[in-house]
């Protein structure tokens, strides 16, 4: 059923208005269906533009704890966190795309780490890198200051296990972190070839 | 200077205030009783043979759970338990609180360090810090953590946790917060899957044309 059929205009409706606009929505959606390139532009614009934020995403110069060493050594020369688009560490949250909580949340913190998250842009991500931001780690049993996991304060996308993480498994998270961006919008979540790859696996039973 | 003769001058101008001396620790440290501690910390800085013109550092003790030497174990404090709760006790707490000074001399080379011991209830002892300027800071934190009160103090306010924190965190009595304005500092059960698991996915997609059934096998 088309758009056409299901509406009646209402009282009052021009319905020479619609004849004035200069592209009818109905015409290009049937032309659409009748295609085999349907949602070829609109999926192929998402994909450019999620290859665009994964391809540069620039974190947040914010570094907690010993976490921070690691993080800083991944984005020197021998583990070049730039060869992935992430090695512009802003200065700012307003020009970052993600945050790296690198190391202990305290309570003094966590206050101000909810403040730089809501001054971030969207699109945003955050990394949970090491075992206390990922859930207090050691300072789980006496930690009187210590935030137990920061998801208690912002929703995580990745989360970096190790105490600390070697700069590798940092760049692992980061990569992670870009499949996840490059199937975040758009209906094409999952590319053609892949599904039709997936029809030919057998089901396991 | 060895700290015997150190404590029998100090001894001599404080008379009753000094409580005792153990020299054979590794540390050779004297009890002073806390109205004396501005005379014999005066006493050891101005003095020529002492010349204790630093203080090293100042400390704070609980001394919960020891005997009257000082000697024994530990209690058990209280954390969180596994869940993330925070632990209760019905125990009271009793035992005196402490401070430490540990002074040495650029001139002469030679430290020393003194005690003093104040009943749990009172919990306040003189404060130094117009002697050494370090003592300012170092007797902030020794009232942050341990809450331990400087009579005198010009500045006493918290030195690390903020100023709407309730307690004193190194107390062996200490209870771990819950959270603390907004903040929340309990943990969570990780025996609870925090992702509930997801429906199964349809194994028809969306853009697959209709009557095109996935590959049984």
């Amino acid at each position: 059923m088309s758009y056409k059929e299901s509406t009646t205009p209402p009282d009052g409706y021009d319905v020479g208005r619609e004849n004035m606009l200069d592209f009818k929505i109905d015409e290009q959606f049937e032309m659409l269906e009748q295609s085999d390139a349907k949602n070829f532009i609109l999926t192929t614009v998402d994909e450019v533009f999620n290859w665009a934020k994964l391809s540069s995403i620039w974190p947040v110069t914010f570094g907690l704890a010993c976490c921070a060493i690691e993080m800083i050594a991944a984005s020197a020369t021998r583990y070049d966190i730039d060869r992935f688009g992430a090695g512009a560490f802003r200065a700012t949250p307003r020009q970052a795309d993600l945050m790296i909580v690198s190391g202990t949340v305290t309570a003094k913190m966590a206050r101000r780490l909810k403040l730089i998250y809501d001054q971030m842009p969207e699109p945003k991500w955050v990394m949970a890198m090491g075992s206390c931001a990922i859930g207090g780690g050691p300072y789980f049993k006496y930690g009187y200051h210590v935030v137990k996991g920061v998801d208690y304060m912002v929703p995580v996308d990745i989360y970096v296990p190790g105490c600390p993480p070697r700069p590798e498994v940092l760049l692992e998270g980061l990569m992670r972190l870009q499949d996840k961006i490059r199937g975040r919008q758009g209906k094409m979540v999952t590319p053609k070839w892949v599904q039709d790859y997936a029809k030919k696996i057998p089901y396991q039973k | 200077m060895e700290a015997n003769a150190i404590y029998e001058l100090l001894a001599e101008k404080i008379g009753d205030g000094a409580l005792g001396f153990d020299g054979e620790a590794i540390d050779p440290v004297a009890d002073v009783a806390p109205a004396s501690i501005v005379d014999a910390c005066t006493f050891l800085r101005d003095d020529e043979r002492c010349g204790f013109n630093q203080l090293m550092c100042l400390s704070g003790i609980d001394w919960d759970g020891y005997d009257e030497n000082g000697k024994g174990k530990s209690v058990k404090i209280l954390g969180y338990t596994e869940l993330g709760e925070p632990e209760t006790t019905d125990r009271v707490s009793d035992g005196d609180f402490g401070v430490v000074y540990n002074l040495f001399s650029h001139k002469h080379k030679h430290k020393f360090t003194l005690r003093v011991r104040v009943p749990r209830e009172v919990a306040s002892v003189p404060t130094i810090c117009n002697l050494w300027e370090t003592a300012n800071w170092h007797e902030r934190e020794a009232w942050d953590l341990v809450g331990i009160r400087f009579e005198g103090h010009p500045d006493l306010r918290r030195m690390l946790m903020e100023e709407s924190w309730v307690g004193h965190p190194l107390r062996k009595d200490y209870q771990m917060p819950d959270e603390w304005e907004n903040v929340p500092l309990r943990g969570q059960d990780y025996a609870k899957n925090p992702f509930p698991p997801l429906a199964p996915a349809d194994p028809v997609t969306p853009d697959a044309p209709a009557g095109d059934k996935p590959a049984e096998g």
